[in-house]
Formats: structure tokens, C-alpha cells, sequence
């Protein structure tokens, strides 16, 4: 028996959401290769917990699209900033936070590195014309991937990523708004 | 081809569509449609079978929208899936009628010369026409049951709605079981 179009538009539909949650499953496995690596360099039990809040935003933001698909695979991008100079942080202070040198490198390098991931984030949302939406979607993902290689992620350190990247992603937000683009 | 008029709409929400704004699919559908089922009519020679394939070929296009890009062209896209859908559908069809001619040849070599022999090559040439009618799916399912001899749960309960449709037809035609 032929189909209706209605019944053809449903099966259209289903297939688009089947093709976005394909696309969806490789945030889930850059987000796995994250924790995976972060793990192996000495990252315990935090580590999981963040790279599993990672997953389910990246994969949730391209399984929905528009502005907040665009936003993962810069965050991922610019996230790798914060996450490797954590790592690099790590590897020169030996492991664990309960060495001097890492808690005192720790909360500054947090700091630094997310002011550069927020304003390389400024600068591409001002290039790719974002909303709002693709600032905030894609700044907490910096954070997220940030925090995943934190070896001392403590609430001063995550607070002071947060600050660091929201001081210049947050500086673009009047000029968003101004170009109407909230 | 694509209406001129047409053409920047559906360049415009097969872009939403790729961005992943389901709006768009109702316009990219709409303009897609009557232009792939005309492509599949005329590679499958006007067969029912074409708005299947046209079906499957867009199925195909939505579920990779995602991978669009701004300097492709959708409609061409639309039509080198559905070019290939109706490749696979001749493909299948001939391997389908060469298993059938096997099937047939079976009981004309085992038939002993008698009435009820006579009857089952009548009953035999009414159930490969009824075969020829069926879609292309059923035929398929037929071709995995019977000759490839698929048994996993998923084509067992094919193989059933598939028999269960081909009863229904045998009865609505020849009025028995």
C-alpha cells in the first residue's frame, strides 16, 4: 500500500534525528578520548565524573544543532588550551595535588589559560557572527574539556577557569546583543 | 531539475537542514520529492516500486544532511542516491528472478506425470504471478527466507508479515487458501 506524505514526512523526520544522533556519538567518543588520556596521565575519579557532563552536553548540543551543534567543535578546539597546559602543569610538578608545585601552579595556570581559551573564543564568535547561545554552549564546553585535565580540580581552580574564561567571552555579549543577535 | 524559483529555497533550507533545523525538512521534502520519484519512474520504467526507492533515497539524504555542503547541490545529491537506489533494485530484481527460475525449475524435475501435478504447476504458475506483484521489499524477504535462508528473529517476523500479505493477496485473487 502506498504511504501518505504524512507518513513519508514522518519517516523523513526520523531520519534526520537518526543522522543527528550519529553525529552526536563522535562528541561522545572525542569526549571519551579526553578522559581516556586525562586518566592515563594520573586524572582519577573527578575525572569521569566531568568527561561524563562533557559527553552528554557535546552530544546533546549536536543532536539539537542551529547554534548549539556549531559551538562544539570550536569548544573542543580552543578547550584543548587549558587541557593541555593543565596536563603540561601536571607532568612538570609530578603528580598529585598535595605537591607544593602543583597547587601553587595550579590555580594561576587555570586562570591564564582560561583568559586565552576566552578570548580566542571572543574572537571567534565575533568572525562566525554567534548568537548567544553559541557563546554560552560553547564557553561551558571550553570549561568542561578545561577541567578534564585540571590535576587538582578543586573549586578555586574551576571557579578561577570559569572567571578566566568568561572575563573575554562575556566581553563580546554587548556587541552580540547590539547587532541583535541575542 | 530543480524549478529556478525553487532552486535558492531548497539551497537555503537544505542548509537549515544540515545546521539541523527540522523546520526545514517539510521544504526540502516538498521540493525533492515529485523530482526524485519522476528520476526513479523513469530508471524503473513507471513500476510502483518508484516511490519506494524515491523514499529510500531521501531517507538516505536526511539521515547524512549533516554532511551537506554549501557548494553541492541538493537536488544532485538527491539523484545520485536515488540513481543508486535504483541501480541496487535492479540488481536485486535480477538475482530475484534467477532464484525464482531456480525455484520453478525444482518440482518440474521431481512432478510425476499425474492430475495432482498438473494442479500444482497451475497453482505454482498463479503463485509466481502473485510473486511478480508483490513489492520489492516482499521479494526480497521472500529471495532471504527462502534461498539465503536468513533465520534471525528480525527476518523471521518479516518472513511472517510477508506470507501473511501473500495470503490475503492469494485469497482477494483465487478466492481460496
Amino acid at each position: 500500500m502506498a504511504k501518505s506524505e504524512a507518513q513519508r514526512l514522518r519517516e523523513a523526520r526520523r531520519a534526520l534525528s537518526f543522522g543527528r544522533l550519529q553525529l552526536a556519538s563522535t562528541a561522545v567518543v572525542a569526549a571519551l578520548v579526553l578522559m581516556l588520556v586525562a586518566w592515563l596521565l594520573g586524572n582519577g575519579g573527578k575525572t569521569m565524573w566531568i568527561g561524563t557532563l562533557l559527553a552528554v552536553v557535546a552530544a546533546y548540543s549536536l543532536f539539537v544543532g542551529r547554534a548549539l551543534g556549531r559551538a562544539v567543535l570550536p569548544a573542543f578546539a580552543i578547550g584543548l588550551i587549558p587541557f593541555s597546559a593543565l596536563l603540561a602543569i601536571q607532568a612538570l610538578t609530578g603528580n598529585g595535588c598535595h605537591m607544593g608545585g602543583c597547587a601553587t601552579l595550579c590555580l594561576p595556570t587555570c586562570v591564564l589559560s582560561g583568559l586565552i581559551a576566552g578570548g580566542l573564543l571572543a574572537f571567534v564568535s565575533i568572525r562566525v557572527r554567534a548568537t548567544l547561545a553559541f557563546v554560552g554552549a560553547a564557553a561551558g564546553m571550553i570549561w568542561l574539556v578545561g577541567a578534564l585535565g585540571c590535576p587538582c580540580v578543586g573549586v578555586s581552580s574551576l571557579v578561577g577557569m570559569a572567571a578566566g574564561i568568561a572575563v573575554p567571552a562575556g566581553s563580546v555579549i554587548p556587541r552580540l546583543l547590539e547587532e541583535g543577535r541575542g | 531539475m530543480a524549478e529556478p524559483f525553487a532552486r535558492e529555497e531548497l539551497d537555503a533550507a537544505m542548509l537549515r537542514l544540515a545546521d539541523g533545523d527540522r523546520t526545514a525538512v517539510d521544504v526540502v521534502y516538498r521540493i525533492l520529492w515529485p523530482m526524485v520519484v519522476r528520476y526513479c519512474q523513469r530508471l524503473v520504467g513507471g513500476s510502483s516500486d518508484a516511490e519506494d526507492l524515491a523514499q529510500a533515497a531521501l531517507i538516505k539524504l536526511f539521515a547524512q544532511a549533516h554532511n551537506y555542503e554549501p557548494d553541492k547541490r541538493p537536488e544532485a545529491w538527491a539523484l545520485t542516491i536515488a540513481a543508486w537506489e535504483c541501480r541496487s533494485y535492479h540488481r536485486k530484481r535480477s538475482r530475484m528472478e534467477r532464484n525464482l527460475e531456480k525455484m520453478q525449475a525444482l518440482p518440474r524435475e521431481q512432478a510425476p506425470d499425474t492430475a495432482e501435478a498438473a494442479w500444482k504447476g497451475q497453482a505454482m504458475s498463479a503463485l509466481e504471478q502473485l510473486v511478480r506483484d508483490m513489492s520489492q521489499r516482499d521479494r526480497q524477504v521472500l529471495v532471504d527466507s527462502f534461498v539465503n535462508e536468513l533465520a534471525e528473529p528480525v527476518h523471521r517476523k518479516r518472513k511472517q508479515r510477508m506470507l501473511s500479505r501473500l495470503r490475503r493477496r492469494w485469497k482477494e485473487v483465487y478466492g481460496e487458501e
